[in-house]
């Protein structure tokens, strides 16, 4: 909560900070966001965190709802800038590839080492790899 | 009790509906609602509160309603009218003064069909076009009527304007007297300028776990207490019980919010009678309650804490025990207090826009400006919810119902609320314990959310939908009822007294964001 | 100096703070700022101040203003104070709402307005925080002392 990001004797509950190196790209925030600043958006091979400060309202329901920890309450409260677009954070993360046909999930590459971290087998398939092998059975059962 | 009260009102039981212990919804049929009305408001004397236009297109095919609340004492009662597309809308205000704005309201926002003589728009007078009804269902929140104005100017010949505030602190909004000789004449509010659309924002972009954001953006001075009436909405509509350690810590940021509410009010009202002292030591120890409320939650206002079912952060004791330490710097307020109430210019103002109880009554005036002129109602004591169960306080009442009287009564309520928060912050339960409950987010439910925000009763009405969203949200912000009594305290008025007869009702325009001709009635 | 001061339908917390932040201000600098314009009533102004999303009904109120003044307006330095003002908060999208500084300035120019500023300056924050609002304040007194001395 925001009080592990207090430092010194200032307590503000700032706009959030978004560590790239545990992000999952999961989405979580910017569907909780209820002003929508936060948006995930997935590129081909990229997954890019857009974090719009001058919209946020500093009330990081997003932090609450963050799966791994990658976003944390910041101490910095105030951004002041002259133009609209230095309001932005913009993070851009790698995207983790299916182990089967190498093509890209939706998820960044931190999603190996954050299911690992919790001791689960990493068998990542992109969601047709996976479908195709759930045909497979069907089929196979079919002919039974 | 109050089964006694409906049977002597002529309401068939077997049309009740109990929602919850406190909350009953009976359907009325619209040739009754005038009579039922009359008897239960006028006749045994409760409190009405609002009214409600929803669209049930979506839940049930093809019908509109007109729900009316009112309450007493442990009991909220909503009386809904179905109405279907053809029919025209029913009406009490020419015998309930009270229900005038909420009716026209409905008319304008769903497009109500109605014969009675409202102004073409009475809330998008802004030379919008007729099919723009934002509260239908098919209307979408995101769509731009700005290039479709044409922003036409109302026509406001003879009056002058008023500008109550402190100049350094402003909400658009126009109040203006018609002056013959020495004494106004005629009173013409027009407001609106601030219309957000947050109701139809809240029910059709926002999740239900959402909405407690846009409702605390209500309003910067009192918006928390948006936030829990929406919440206990929910809790009431969904059926939650609120672990015991939510509901001190949010009674705790309530008389916060309380404290600072008033305490702005006094210091623009010191500085309005010309003590300036008075004013920047009012304002100084503002500062320490915006300073607890930064300790306890990381932001000077909009706190963030509530969700449905219980709070977001648990308070430690450190924390508590820094808020305890400017608690009792804040207990000094109470000298100033003294110093202002005793001012021979506040004294002036004893019999000045006085409000009559039986008006009072009938406009439906509540909080502050209905106990300054002797209504006992009080939410926290009549419908309690949060803590306030759990602590002791008064309910400060005048009978004199003149200016003096409203701010003299903030005076009183501000060391209530400090007593409150001192009984509060030495309570086990506001560190220890669970924070909230989890829930479901049934669709169809019913529910009414009611606290006493700094400037009287706050009504949150939802109706929960599909996909874990809102279906009808609908909010009665204290001043919306309280601007009703303009034309009464301010007709034969001298033109001079005018701003502190307005400043002393603390009108809140985020929160009202209406437009109103105040008529005869 | 003529400062002009817009709420554009804000909910008052930024207001409030803004009052905070100019007590600060003028404990700082020790001189009083003039009290402020609320509407558009002069041609030219050197500060403006922002709050709100940018309602409806403001809009029509500053048309009326433009129109009454010829159309024409320098607003000097602004200053652009919350997320409703700098873009749009909670109710970017609401059908009554333009949604901040930028769209509401849109607005106003596609209605054939001409609206000349100097500099913009956005302060993030819900609301903003009185700090900020006297660090930008003084910064800009500071960086035009023509402001400065202008004040009596």
């Amino acid at each position: 909560m925001y009080r592990q990001a207090r430092k010194g004797e200032k307590m503000v509950r700032g706009y959030p900070v978004h560590d790239p190196e545990r992000c999952i790209g999961c989405g979580a925030c910017s569907n909780v966001c209820p002003t929508d600043s936060i948006n995930v958006d997935r590129k081909e091979n990229k997954i890019v965190w857009i974090h719009n400060v001058a919209r946020c309202i500093r009330c990081c329901y997003c932090v609450d709802n963050c799966p791994t920890g990658a976003l944390s309450v910041g101490d910095e409260y105030s951004m002041i800038a002259d133009s609209l677009d230095k309001l932005f954070i913009v993070h851009e993360l790698d995207s983790a590839r299916c182990t089967s046909c190498r093509d890209y999930v939706p998820y960044s590459i931190n999603v190996i080492s954050y299911l690992s971290d919790k001791a689960l087998k990493v068998d990542l398939k992109c969601e047709r790899c996976r479908l195709g092998n759930v045909l497979k059975v069907i089929e196979k059962v079919r002919k039974l | 009790m109050v089964i006694k009260v409906l049977e002597e009102c002529k309401i068939p039981l077997n049309k009740i509906v109990k929602l919850r212990e406190d909350t009953i919804l009976i359907d009325v049929d619209k040739h009754d609602l005038r009579d039922v009305i009359k008897c239960l408001v006028l006749e045994k004397g409760l409190h009405f509160s609002t009214c409600i236009g929803v669209d049930y297109s979506g839940l049930r095919e093809g019908e509109l309603a007109l729900v009316y609340v009112l309450t007493r004492p442990r009991v909220k009662l909503m009386l809904r009218v179905l109405i279907s597309e053809n029919e025209e809308a029913p009406h009490v205000h020419d015998i309930l003064p009270a229900a005038e704005w909420c009716e026209n309201e409905a008319y304008d926002l769903l497009g109500l069909k109605t014969s009675l003589p409202i102004a073409e728009r009475f809330i998008l007078h802004w030379g919008v076009p007729s099919d723009v009804r934002p509260l239908r269902k098919d209307f979408r929140h995101d769509m731009k009527i700005h290039s479709l104005a044409s922003c036409k100017l109302i026509e406001k010949e003879g009056f002058v304007e008023v500008d109550p505030h402190h100049p350094f602190f402003y909400e658009h909004e126009d109040f203006l007297i018609k002056v013959v000789g020495n004494r106004i004449v005629d009173v013409l509010y027009i407001g609106s300028y601030i219309n957000r659309g947050i109701e139809k924002v809240g029910e059709s972009r926002l999740k239900i776990e959402q909405v407690p954001f846009i409702a605390e953006r209500i309003c910067g001075i009192c918006g928390f207490t948006h936030s829990t009436a929406y919440c206990q909405a929910v809790e009431s509509a969904l059926n939650i019980d609120v672990p015991e350690r939510a509901r001190f810590e949010r009674a705790l940021m309530l008389e916060l919010e309380r404290i600072e509410s008033h305490l702005l009010l006094l210091a623009l009202i010191a500085y309005a009678i010309g003590l300036r002292d008075i004013f920047l030591e009012l304002l100084r120890y503002r500062e320490l309650v915006m300073n607890a409320c930064d300790v306890l939650v990381g932001n000077r206002k909009m706190y963030g804490l509530n969700v449905i079912g219980g709070v977001r952060y648990g308070f430690t004791v450190e924390q508590v025990r820094s808020v305890r330490e400017l608690v009792k710097k804040l207990k000094d307020v109470e000298r100033a207090l003294e110093r202002l109430s005793e001012s021979e210019n506040l004294k002036k103002l004893k019999d000045v826009g006085t409000l009559p109880r039986e008006d009072a009554h009938k406009l439906g005036a509540v909080g502050p400006v209905a106990r300054a002129s002797g209504i006992d109602y009080d939410v926290r004591r009549d419908l309690s919810y949060a803590a306030y169960e759990m602590v002791d306080f008064d309910v400060p009442i005048m009978d004199s119902g003149d200016t003096y009287a409203r701010i003299i009564i903030r005076c009183e309520e501000t060391i209530q609320s400090i007593r409150i928060i001192e009984q509060v912050l030495s309570r086990e339960e506001l560190v220890n314990g669970e924070l909230r409950t989890e829930y479901y987010p049934h669709p169809g439910r019913t529910g009414i959310g009611m606290t006493e925000a700094p400037r009287g009763e706050n009504v949150h009405f939802v109706i929960t939908g599909h996909d874990s969203k809102l279906y009808r949200w609908k909010v009665r912000a204290p001043t919306y009822a309280n601007l009703a009594v303009l034309r009464t305290i301010l007709i034969g008025e001298s033109p001079k007294n005018a701003p502190i007869i307005i400043a002393s009702l603390d009108p809140c325009l985020s929160c009202t964001d209406r437009l109103v001709k105040v008529r005869k009635w | 100096m003529k400062i002009l001061y817009l709420n554009l339908g804000g909910c008052n917390g930024c207001d409030i703070e803004l009052l905070a932040g100019v007590v600060r201000v003028v404990e700082k600098i020790g001189r009083e700022l003039p009290s402020p314009d609320h509407g558009i009533r002069s041609r030219s102004y050197d500060i403006t101040i922002v709050t709100g999303p940018g309602t409806l009904g403001n809009l029509c109120r500053i048309v009326r203003d433009l129109e009454r003044i010829g159309g024409e307006v320098d607003l000097g330095h602004v200053i652009v104070l919350g997320s409703c003002a700098c873009g749009g908060g909670i109710w970017y999208d609401s059908y009554m709402v333009c949604g901040g500084w930028d769209m509401f300035l849109r607005e106003l120019i596609s209605r054939g307005f001409r609206i000349r500023y100097r500099s913009v300056t956005y302060v993030t924050g819900c609301p903003v925080r009185p700090e900020d609002v006297e660090k930008v304040l003084v910064q800009l007194l500071h960086s035009y002392p023509n402001l400065i001395s202008s004040l009596t």
